[in-house]
């Protein structure tokens, strides 16, 4: 009776299926990085199945002190998902993803999360392979899309044709020339603009971290496929270099450089935390001045708005360009009730108060207040920056090898900063499809890798940290 | 794996990518042709193999002018022509109020555009400002300069119009066929009267020979080209459109069509009425208001072509 119930355990012990769920989920991180244009309802639907699955296989090794740790990331990103499913903006504007995808935002986006952070208990499940899966996926979508560029132009057209335009089957291209490539987008080769377009051989750049941390004697092909990657990512922003692109990449190798001296030079971690702190200190200051610039019907802020445009600089920087003006009109009158929960269902996004039109400024910080509220950005914001923090705890204690634990960071951070820049939330030329960052693939790896490194942190031994400081302070003093 | 295939794989791409450039045979510094200025959208344009402004010129054999004659050459000027019923096998298998975008409400029944279009036949017609006259849009609908290419009256002292080398080559043309009407714009004031024009139509058909081309050069006289008639796009639904354009055609039966590879369109005004008059009546001396509006002087004259098609071809 005894040897019965054993075995009937046995038989369905999920457990066993490790390595095929294992396998499922490299093969859906493979097609999620194969970008295919509109399709996050696909992506919704493979992350919920994918979830369940790993729930399946791994419920009995889950721990309930790192899933409630866990939560202080998967939890702010759900509430962020479902107030941008219930926002009006996100189904009633031109082009916009429907209310079926809309319900799907909440579930792909916890559900990805979710799988990153159950996948650290399959043992069969290696980072490496699965990195490796991702950026390979993205570097095939990457020559792709650059084979279909130089098929209809040429190498540097983005300089030589800057202001051209041509005719093509009766229409005038709506933009010129320079300002467009060609691009797998879902099942078909389309006009996308050339920042959204750029994003992808950005993001492919960063498979260059892995070649500073991997010998090339003792891993000789995972360290020229990187190379290759690499090489790829460099030729295809060399061949569409403008001034966009030149900016967003300048940004994402200084970011690179940061990132691998880090890791490189420990001795001089302090200097990049302060080096990073400061950044991170002018983003908030700048925040702070485009949100009281943007509060025209508040009295006390009229000596900044005027200081602003009297000085040529900061009239440049804060009023005069065409991500300000949209920015100053995102952040107008935020804490409007159409503007701190999105837009209530049965109210249409022309019916803002004041006339304040939709507006999305390509900056997802900001356009998240206009696609999911006040409080949905803020909760986006403040689950990423909790596994930000958890990340950087990752780099340093982290449980796999150092090339992995740099190149997801160079993935994560680089996606997140360098989206802030070339982002398109219309991305087709010739069409007025919305196109949200909290759909876009990038950002599903982003939180499955999020959700990766937040459970693959080693425990670090707190008794041992009194006796090195002791020891310090006697090393000290006997230099005094 | 050996370095040397990690080569290899990075040169092979390196040579497809520099080796191409479709979208880049035409270009042009901001959107060509699409003025508000009348003068500006004039199309006076002549691939240089076949431009009779250059002497240099690769037509090296001309054929004797045809005038064209409704009976011999089975002339079209409506679609609800018999002739056209002669030309057309298909005729009552088309609609011919619909557009580039629009779906009959008969299913059984084909656009006519759409079905005859140049572009239909192979993509490398859709390249280029001419695309606009072989993408099945033979309406305005409210596209105006971007629906249509714009041709400007020959003078005397030089020809203008157009002439288009196509990108492939047919032995097989049965009829050629246009859609346009007129437009003209008085030189004083920038008015645009409802007028009808009567105009000489020069249509130019150039062969493939071993050394350049053949010209084939084609007159016909058409009266009453509906000119300034209005705008379609604001009639419901197509009623009555077909009154302000002229859809010329004619059999190419007795042409010799081996290697056709391009047309020219060029005309010339004669004269300009406030009215739509049969020849009676504007030969008649006695009839006053069937005389001539306007002299060259006066106004700017343009014919605004919309599609250009040799239907059911095949092209090589």
């Amino acid at each position: 009776m005894s040897e019965e119930t054993v075995n009937k355990k046995v038989r369905f012990d999920f457990s066993n299926y490790g390595i095929v769920v294992g396998f499922l989920c490299l093969e859906v991180l493979a097609f999620v990085s194969f970008y295919l244009g509109h399709s996050f309802l696909l992506y919704g639907i493979l992350s919920l199945v994918l979830m369940l699955l790993l729930l399946l296989v791994t419920f009995r090794q889950i721990k309930v002190d790192q899933i409630s740790s866990f939560a202080f990331f998967i939890f702010p990103i759900f509430v962020f998902g479902l107030l941008t499913a219930l926002s009006r903006f996100n189904y009633n504007s031109v082009g916009a993803i429907g209310v079926a995808e809309s319900i799907f935002v909440p579930i792909c986006l916890t559900c990805i999360g979710l799988s990153g952070f159950l996948s650290t208990y399959i043992s069969k499940f290696k980072i490496r392979t699965a990195l490796l899966v991702i950026y390979s996926a993205l570097g095939i979508f990457v020559l792709i899309n650059l084979i279909a560029t130089m098929v209809y132009y040429v190498p540097f057209y983005t300089l030589i044709y800057k202001n051209s335009y041509f005719v093509y089957d009766g229409k005038a291209s709506l933009v010129p020339i320079g300002s467009m490539a060609y691009m797998l987008y879902g099942f078909q080769i389309s006009e996308v603009s050339i920042g959204y377009w750029s994003l992808f051989p950005s993001l492919l750049l960063t498979a260059v971290i892995p070649s500073f941390f991997i010998k090339y004697k003792e891993n000789r092909n995972v360290f020229l496929i990187y190379l290759v990657l690499s090489i790829l990512a460099f030729i295809s922003l060399l061949f569409t270099i403008s001034k966009l692109t030149l900016l967003s990449d300048l940004v994402l190798i200084v970011g690179i450089a940061i990132i691998i001296l880090a890791g490189k030079l420990k001795q001089y971690r302090g200097v990049f935390n302060w080096m990073m702190i400061a950044i991170g200190a002018i983003v908030v200051i700048a925040i702070i001045i485009l949100f009281l610039n943007a509060q025209k019907n508040w009295g006390f802020t009229t000596g900044l708005r005027n200081a602003i445009s009297k000085n040529a600089l900061m009239d440049r920087l804060f009023n005069s360009n065409r991500f300000a003006i949209s920015i100053n009109a995102i952040l107008q009158d935020l804490f409007s009730k159409e503007k701190i929960f999105g837009i209530p269902v049965g109210l249409y996004a022309y019916q803002y108060e004041n006339g304040v039109k939709q507006v999305l400024s390509g900056f997802w910080i900001f356009d998240n207040l206009q696609s999911s509220g006040l409080f949905g950005a803020l909760f986006f914001l403040g689950g990423i920056i909790i596994a930000i923090k958890k990340l950087f705890n990752y780099i340093d204690h982290g449980e796999d090898e150092e090339a992995d634990r740099y190149q997801i960071a160079g993935y994560v951070l680089g996606f997140l900063f360098v989206s802030l820049i070339l982002f398109d939330n219309y991305p087709l030329i010739n069409a007025n499809n919305l196109s949200p960052f909290f759909t876009s693939s990038p950002l599903i790896i982003v939180l499955f890798l999020l959700g990766y490194a937040f459970n693959k942190v080693k425990p670090v031994i707190k008794e041992e940290k009194p006796q090195e400081n002791k020891e310090e302070k006697d090393d000290e003093i006997i230099k005094i | 794996m050996k370095l040397s295939r990690f080569k290899l794989l990075l040169i092979a791409p390196s040579i497809l990518i520099t080796a191409c450039g479709y979208g880049l045979k035409e270009t042009y510094n901001g959107i060509p042709y699409n003025s508000t200025n009348f003068l500006e959208n004039y199309y006076n344009v002549w691939n240089d193999g076949i431009n009779p402004n250059l002497e240099k010129n690769k037509i090296t054999a001309k054929k004797d002018e045809v005038a064209l004659d409704e009976e011999t050459n089975n002339v079209f000027l409506s679609l609800n022509d018999n002739n056209f019923h002669k030309v057309e096998p298909l005729w009552a298998s088309y609609a011919y109020t619909y557009d580039k975008d629009s779906v009959p409400e008969n299913k059984d029944l084909k656009a006519y555009g759409p079905d005859v279009k140049l572009s239909k036949y192979s993509d490398s017609f859709k390249y280029g400002v001419t695309s606009k006259l072989f993408d099945g849009q033979m309406f305005c609908n409210g596209d105006f300069q971007q629906a249509r290419t714009q041709l400007e009256p020959n003078n005397k002292d030089q020809k203008k119009g157009m002439g288009v080398l196509l990108p492939k080559e047919s032995n097989d043309a049965s009829y050629f066929m246009t859609n346009f009407k007129g437009s003209v714009v008085k030189k004083d004031d920038q008015n645009l009267p409802t007028c009808y024009s009567d105009i000489s139509l020069h249509i130019g058909l150039y062969l493939k020979n071993d050394t350049g081309y053949t010209y084939q050069p084609i007159t016909y006289k058409i009266s009453n080209v509906p000119t300034n008639s209005g705008d379609d796009h604001f009639l419901e639904p197509y009623a009555g459109r077909w009154e302000m354009y002229i859809c010329f055609g004619f059999s190419l039966e007795k042409f010799d069509t081996n290697r056709l590879c391009g047309f020219s369109m060029q005309y010339s005004v004669d004269n300009i009425y406030n009215g739509k008059y049969s020849q009676e009546e504007k030969d008649d001396p006695e009839n006053t208001k069937a005389k001539p509006i306007y002299v060259d002087e006066e106004v700017y004259h343009a014919l605004m072509v919309y599609e250009v098609s040799f239907p059911h071809t095949t092209w090589h």
